[in-house]
């Protein structure tokens, strides 16, 4: 068989470089882990809604407090479904974003304590789950640049 | 690592799609296996060697040889 010349690389696309490119079944369980990911949210809003507003009280309140939470473990199982379902290099991608949000979480919650005695607002624990979750995000951005 | 995955790729005229579709990888998994971004696993090597027909060294050589 004669060689051809080698074609270079197609340039990743904006999408490809933010997010890659994936394998039909990451497509599928990524679209799966979105929905729950959606779904825990909403239970999380409304159960706050609720709880707020007083609008359950009892029993009734802790069964509300309690479905987001119960909703959460079936997004914590579909993530672990989608990072099954990923290539070698994707869950790279994936480990080096989680590592980059557990990390700056931790040491944000730490940290801010100090600040909190020399004088910062005083934040709660939701915050540093925020602070987790963006640099999840930032972690797969950065790696799927990186490898694109 | 250095390899021979895009020389052999266009020998056969397969698209980094295409490729990717035959290990069961992402078309980006391809690219940067391609581009030197990134280093396969040993099971993915020996994917490769297989689609390919070839050893594994006759795809990959380490750097600086």
């Amino acid at each position: 068989m004669v060689a051809q010349p080698a074609s270079p690389a197609p340039r990743p696309s904006f999408r490809e470089a933010c997010v890659g490119s994936s394998t039909p079944a990451a497509r599928r369980s990524s679209l799966q882990f979105s929905a729950w990911t959606l779904v825990w949210a909403l239970s999380f809003l409304a159960a706050t809604f609720l709880l707020k507003r007083e609008v359950v009280a009892g029993a009734l309140a802790w069964v509300t407090a309690a479905v987001p939470g119960l909703l959460g473990l079936v997004t914590v199982a579909a993530y672990r479904r989608f990072l099954r379902s990923l290539d070698e290099l994707q869950r790279r991608i994936q480990l080096e974003g989680l590592a980059l949000g557990f990390g700056a979480g931790i040491l944000f919650s730490m940290c801010w304590r100090l600040f909190e005695r020399a004088g910062a607002p005083q934040l709660d624990i939701s915050d540093s789950a925020l602070v987790m979750l963006g640099f999840w995000v930032l972690g797969q951005l950065l790696g799927y640049r990186r490898y694109a | 690592m250095k390899n021979r995955l895009r020389v052999l790729r266009a020998e056969r005229s397969w698209s980094q799609a295409e490729l990717a579709e035959k290990l069961g990888v992402s078309r980006q998994t391809v690219n940067a296996i391609e581009t030197g971004k990134y280093d396969p696993s040993l099971p993915l090597a020996f994917a490769l060697a297989r689609v390919f027909g070839q050893a594994i060294e006759g795809i990959f050589e380490p750097e600086g040889e």
